[in-house]
C-alpha cells in the first residue's frame, strides 16, 4: 500500500462495517466501499482497484474462500491483502483461509474493527498506528530466533524465509542470544520463554538496558499461560505469539513490525 | 482422578497438533492403563503440581505418526527414523499440551506449576511414576496411526 489514501472494499451483506471503519480511520485516511456479493466484488476490484480487500466469508452466489482464491489468482490484483472476516472461530475455518490464500482472517466479534485498523496501520505505514508510536516500523532483513528447540527454530525459520527474510541468526538459549546480537547486525528478535542457562526473559530485561536496543522489535513465543505472559509484557517484550501457532499467525506478527516483507497465507 | 480434569488434557493436545501439524486427531474411548511402561516410540513426559494436586502427563507416539506430525510441522520431508530432532519435537509438543491444559485447568480454578518436559526413547521403557493412582490413557487416532496422552493427578496426602 502506498501513502496515499487508501481504497477498502469491503464485502458484506451489511452496510456497518463501512460505517464502524469509517469512523475509526476518517475520511482523510482512506476511501471504503461495501459491495453485497461476490461477483459485484469482482467487478468492483477490477474497476476499483482497490489497495485493500476484506471479505465476509458469507458473500452471497460464491463463499468468500472462493472469492480469496479467485483474486489470488488474478495477476494484477494478487498482491492485495485480504482480510477474511468471519463469525466462526474453528480451527478448520482459519486453515481453510490459510489455504486459499488470505493475508489476515479476522473474527466477527466486538474486537473485529480495532483488528482490522492494526491491519490497516501495518500495511499503510502510517504515524499514526498505535504500534508504531512505540515501534518504528522498518525493514527487516536480520531476525535473531532464541529458542533451545531445534523444531521450534526450524518451524519459525522456513516461515520467516518463506516471506522473504534474508538472514535468520539462530541462538540456543539467552545468553547465547545476547552474544549473537553483539556481533550481528538484528533487526528483529523472536525468543522462546522457557530455555536452559538464560530464559528469554531475563534476556530481554538484559537488552533493554541498552539503549541502542530500546525500539528493537523484540518477539516472545511462549506456550506459557496468557496472563504470565502479558505481565511480561512491561518488561519491554513489543508482541508475542502463544504456542500452538501456526504459520499465519506468524507471518501476521512478523509483518506487524516490517515494511519490506510480502506475506502470503501459504 | 476426576474426569473434569481430562477434559483440558484432550482439548488441549487436539489444539496443539491440529494447529502445529495441520492434521485431524479423533480422541478414541479413554481407558485405564495396566503397565508401567511406555506406549510409543517417543514419549514425553511433564511433571505437574498445584497446592492440592500432583501427577505428571505423558504423551507418547507410535513411529508413523510422530514421523508424520513432525514433517507437518517443519514444512520438510519425512524423516525415516527417530533421531534427535524428532526427539526434540516431542518435548515441544508435550510442553504445548500441558501448557495448553494447565491454561484450562486454570479456568476451572486449578493453578499448576509444570517442570521441565524430559523424552523417553523406546517402546515398552519403564516410566518412575511419582504417584500410585490409576493412570487414565486418552488414545488419539491420526492417519498416520495413533498416540496417546496419560494424564494422572492425585490430591496431595
Amino acid at each position: 500500500m502506498t501513502t496515499d489514501k487508501k481504497k477498502i472494499l469491503i464485502i458484506d451483506e451489511s452496510p456497518l462495517y463501512e460505517h464502524g471503519l469509517n469512523s475509526m480511520l476518517g475520511s482523510k485516511l482512506c476511501e471504503i466501499e461495501t459491495v453485497k456479493s461476490a461477483d459485484l466484488a469482482l467487478l468492483k476490484i477490477i474497476r476499483w482497484n482497490p489497495d485493500l480487500i476484506i471479505t465476509s466469508i458469507e458473500v452471497g452466489n460464491i463463499s468468500g474462500f472462493d472469492l480469496c482464491l479467485i483474486i489470488k489468482m488474478m495477476p494484477d490484483f494478487a498482491g492485495v491483502p485480504i482480510i477474511l472476516f468471519t463469525s466462526s472461530d474453528e480451527k478448520c475455518v482459519h486453515k481453510k483461509a490459510a489455504d486459499v490464500g488470505a493475508d489476515y482472517y479476522v473474527r466477527k466479534d466486538t474486537k473485529a474493527l480495532g483488528a482490522i485498523k492494526k491491519i490497516f496501520d501495518a500495511l499503510s505505514h502510517e504515524k499514526s498506528s498505535e504500534f508504531q508510536q512505540d515501534h518504528e516500523k522498518r525493514q527487516i532483513q536480520n531476525v535473531l530466533l532464541v529458542d533451545d528447540s531445534s523444531t521450534m527454530r526450524k518451524i519459525i525459520k522456513n516461515i520467516l524465509t518463506s516471506i522473504g527474510i534474508a538472514n535468520v541468526v539462530e541462538a540456543e538459549n539467552g545468553k547465547d542470544g545476547m552474544e549473537k546480537l553483539a556481533a550481528n547486525e538484528i533487526d528483529m528478535i523472536i525468543s522462546d520463554w522457557s530455555m536452559p542457562v538464560m530464559n528469554g526473559v531475563e534476556m530481554i530485561k538484559r537488552i533493554r538496558r541498552d539503549q541502542k536496543y530500546n525500539n528493537l522489535p523484540i518477539v516472545m513465543v511462549s506456550a506459557e499461560v496468557q496472563e504470565e505472559i502479558e505481565k511480561a509484557m512491561n518488561l519491554g517484550i513489543s508482541d508475542y505469539l502463544r504456542k500452538p501457532f501456526n504459520a499465519l499467525d506468524m507471518k501476521q506478527l512478523v509483518a506487524k513490525f516490517s515494511m519490506n516483507l510480502n506475506i502470503s497465507a501459504n | 482422578m476426576k474426569v473434569e480434569f481430562l477434559n483440558p488434557f484432550l482439548t488441549a493436545t487436539q489444539n496443539v497438533i491440529e494447529t502445529m501439524a495441520r492434521m485431524p486427531v479423533r480422541a478414541q474411548a479413554l481407558r485405564l492403563k495396566n503397565s508401567k511402561t511406555t506406549y510409543g516410540i517417543v514419549t514425553g513426559i511433564i511433571g505437574m503440581a498445584s497446592e492440592t494436586l500432583v501427577g505428571s502427563m505423558i504423551i507418547s507416539f507410535s513411529e508413523p505418526c510422530i514421523l508424520k506430525i513432525v514433517a507437518n510441522m517443519t514444512m520438510e520431508p519425512e524423516k525415516d527414523k527417530i533421531d534427535a530432532d524428532v526427539v526434540d519435537a516431542v518435548g515441544e509438543l508435550t510442553n504445548m499440551v500441558c501448557g495448553g491444559a494447565k491454561t484450562l485447568l486454570a479456568k476451572l480454578n486449578m493453578k499448576f506449576d509444570l517442570a521441565l518436559p524430559t523424552t523417553v526413547v523406546g517402546k515398552d521403557i519403564e516410566i518412575g511414576y511419582r504417584i500410585n493412582t490409576p493412570i487414565i490413557v486418552i488414545p488419539f487416532m491420526t492417519e498416520n496411526g495413533e498416540f496417546v496422552v496419560e494424564a494422572n493427578l492425585e490430591y496431595r496426602k
